[in-house]
């Protein structure tokens, strides 16, 4: 009876911690983390979360290239198509960007690539949808511009005024003397 | 005797300064329209203000004196010294405005960073920067890279007269390709649209290509070529040129680093199918030596750091690197943060020595510069030759820059002058920079990096950094782009005015 428990303990607590083991394959990193860890992450698999900030480019061999802000620190991500057609938006002046959950191998020199660092994801998983920005106009911006084009009209009509001056003064045989 | 500047001629240096900024009145129209064209209405409104300022700024100053007022050789030097600092004041205004700066400092950072093509930044979130902002700071290269003054040339722009050639000298330049300087300056602008036309056109196939829509594809390809061949180094987004993972991009890109980096009056033989010039000039013996060299030392740095494992990476990001530094460009495409640990010591010293040593003069790039060192270079053999040589024996040198030229203690004298001040101005940011707690490599190459122009960084630049490194990154890349004569004569001015004053008071 004490070893059917045992058993059973020993069991449950493999169960509950499969998941664990399994994502511990994958160690979470931030942005700034992957391109500064020196050796610690290379070759390691990793899982970062971030805003996509490109839209997919050719990465020959059935893959495409998505850029990933995560936490300030922008890192290219090497994806089967397949994986990332899920993403739609990318961030711009005018978006924000898919949030995705990146899980992949970190390369700090990749061999593929030219020994850029970059990411060869397994999966990506996408958290929030992309959405517009707002940016609300500031008109005072459009007045200040105008006060200020006044103020250069008047400096150029004053210049001129000196100049037709100062002309017709060399013109005046009186000044000549 | 130091001689200051007396009422009139502080008319005439503010009437020059006042029309040199209200040109970039003009140029800012450029990001207006682009902020029209894609919707950007509150950029549109950034830029409306910022013409605003400059025009007014401008035309404020200019009312010191009439048009086509005389100026000598020495208010040349400080019209150029003000007008690049005016100039970069009302050009960080629509960019302070943008919301993407910590505070004026850091706008103003990035305005006086691309008027003089260094590409530090201090930039939040460019990932999000509006495409008319990012056609500004890259307009600020094409702008600095030629020279505000060959700007204004080429479009007349009140520069008839007196002071046009002093001007055009002050700005750090001697080739007078064309007889006549307003010829010059529009020959110089003939080039750069050739390669400017020319890098937009395969970038924008090679990012349409890459999966990129037409109309990022062209402006990515435009302000690509824009960074590279006026040798600035600022991307429109912050993984630089690591966002294309393009190896042909990084071919493109190197090509326009290298012609940005030539003499214009290369450019001009070029252009005249003379192909000789370039084979015996000094300067671009001087450069290729250079170039060969610490291409051998940056790849034997990485091989040795076993940084990268194959031989064609070493190439790949060796020969990148070395040449955006050695052109003063500054496009990167590895992290900050992989310089000090992934270069290992040799590289990175081969580094910071081609940033150090620059391009050609007379060209976008900064630095030493190549003819400067050959000079030297040349200068030591001859002092040997005179040392080993019978005592009666005359021992004569010369060496070719366009045309034969007799290399006399002068010239000597100059290129060893403008050696030291930039040796001695690179030592004392390094210092400042390791000063503020920043490990003495870093310091070192940030501090070459800002007054050669050139605009790679080992992540010391970044908008949290000390204000007062801030300020000491500015003046370095002001002085640097000026080859330092400019500036010195404006503080000399000063000093003698302030003398003046206090001798009459």
């Amino acid at each position: 009876m004490r070893r059917a428990a045992l058993v059973l303990a020993v069991a449950s607590l493999l169960l509950v911690a499969a998941p664990a083991f399994a994502s511990g394959a994958a160690v979470d990193a931030t942005g700034p983390e992957l391109v500064s860890s020196d050796g610690a992450l290379d070759g390691s698999t990793v899982r970062f979360t971030g805003e996509v900030i490109s839209e997919p480019l050719a990465g020959g061999d059935g893959h495409v290239w998505v850029n990933v802000l995560a936490d300030g620190t922008a890192i290219g991500v090497w994806t089967p198509r397949d994986l990332a057609e899920g993403v739609e938006v990318f961030g711009r002046y005018s978006h924000t960007g898919d949030v995705v959950r990146v899980t992949g191998v970190l390369n700090e020199t990749c061999e593929a690539h030219g020994g850029d660092l970059d990411v060869h994801a397994q999966h990506i998983e996408i958290i929030k949808r992309g959405e517009r920005r707002e940016h609300p106009a500031d008109w005072w911006k459009l007045g200040a511009g105008l006060a200020g084009l006044l103020a250069a009209y008047a400096g150029w009509r004053r210049m001129r005024r000196l100049e037709e001056g100062s002309l017709s003064d060399r013109d005046d045989p009186r000044l000549r003397q | 005797m130091w001689v200051g500047v007396r009422k009139r001629e502080l008319g005439a240096i503010a009437h020059y300064t006042g029309l040199l900024v209200a040109s970039l009145a003009l140029v800012m129209v450029v990001p207006l329209v682009t902020a029209l064209l894609s919707a950007e209405w509150d950029p549109a409104l950034d830029y409306a203000c910022g013409i605003g300022v400059a025009a007014a700024f401008g035309f404020l100053l200019a009312q010191g004196a009439p048009r086509g007022a005389h100026i000598n050789r020495r208010d040349a030097l400080i019209v150029t010294a003000l007008s690049w600092l005016a100039g970069s004041l009302v050009a960080a205004v629509p960019l302070a405005l943008s919301g993407h700066y910590g505070s004026f400092l850091d706008a103003f950072f990035d305005a006086i960073s691309g008027l003089t093509t260094s590409g530090l930044t201090l930039v939040q979130d460019l990932d999000h920067l509006a495409s008319a902002h990012n056609m500004w700071r890259h307009l600020l290269h094409l702008v600095g890279g030629q020279g505000i003054v060959v700007a204004a040339l080429s479009v007349a722009l009140g520069l008839r007269g007196g002071g046009a050639m002093s001007l055009y000298i002050a700005e750090g330049r001697d080739e007078r390709i064309m007889p006549n300087v307003m010829n010059t300056a529009r020959f110089i602008w003939f080039v750069t649209a050739v390669y400017v036309l020319a890098g937009t056109l395969v970038l924008s196939v090679v990012n349409m290509v890459a999966g990129m829509e037409i109309g990022r594809s062209v402006l990515h390809g435009f302000w690509a070529t824009v960074a590279c061949y006026d040798t600035g180094g600022f991307g429109p987004t912050s993984m630089n040129a690591l966002y294309y993972h393009s190896p042909v991009f990084e071919i493109v890109t190197m090509t326009l680093m290298l012609a940005g980096t030539l003499n214009f009056n290369l450019h001009a033989d070029l252009w005249r199918g003379d192909r000789t010039e370039i084979f015996k000039n000094l300067e671009a013996r001087a450069l290729a030596i250079n170039i060969a060299i610490l291409s051998v030392a940056v790849g034997l740095g990485l091989a040795v750091a076993g940084a990268y494992a194959t031989p064609a990476e070493v190439l790949r990001k060796g020969l990148y690197h070395l040449i955006s530094a050695n052109s003063g460009t500054g496009h990167q495409t590895v992290y900050a943060s992989q310089w000090a640990t992934g270069f290992g010591g040799l590289a990175f010293a081969a580094i910071i020595l081609a940033m150090a040593f620059g391009g050609m003069a007379s060209s976008t790039a900064g630095g030493i510069k190549a003819l400067r060192l050959g000079l030297i270079v040349k200068g030591v053999v001859l002092r040997i030759r005179e040392s080993i040589a019978p005592g009666s024996a005359v021992i004569r040198s010369t060496y070719h820059h366009l045309v034969d030229v007799p290399l006399t203690a002068d010239v000597l004298a100059n290129a060893l002058m403008l050696f030291t001040l930039y040796t001695v101005t690179y030592i004392s940011g390094a210092m400042i920079g390791a000063a503020y707690g920043y490990p003495a490599g870093d310091a070192l190459f940030e501090s070459v990096s800002a007054t050669a122009n050139v605009g790679l960084s080992t992540g010391i630049t970044a908008p949290g950094m000390p204000a007062g490194l801030k300020i000491v990154y500015i003046l370095q890349m002001w002085a640097g782009r000026l080859e330092f004569i400019a500036l010195f004569a404006l503080v000399a001015s000063v000093f003698a005015a302030a003398r003046r004053r206090r001798a009459g008071a």
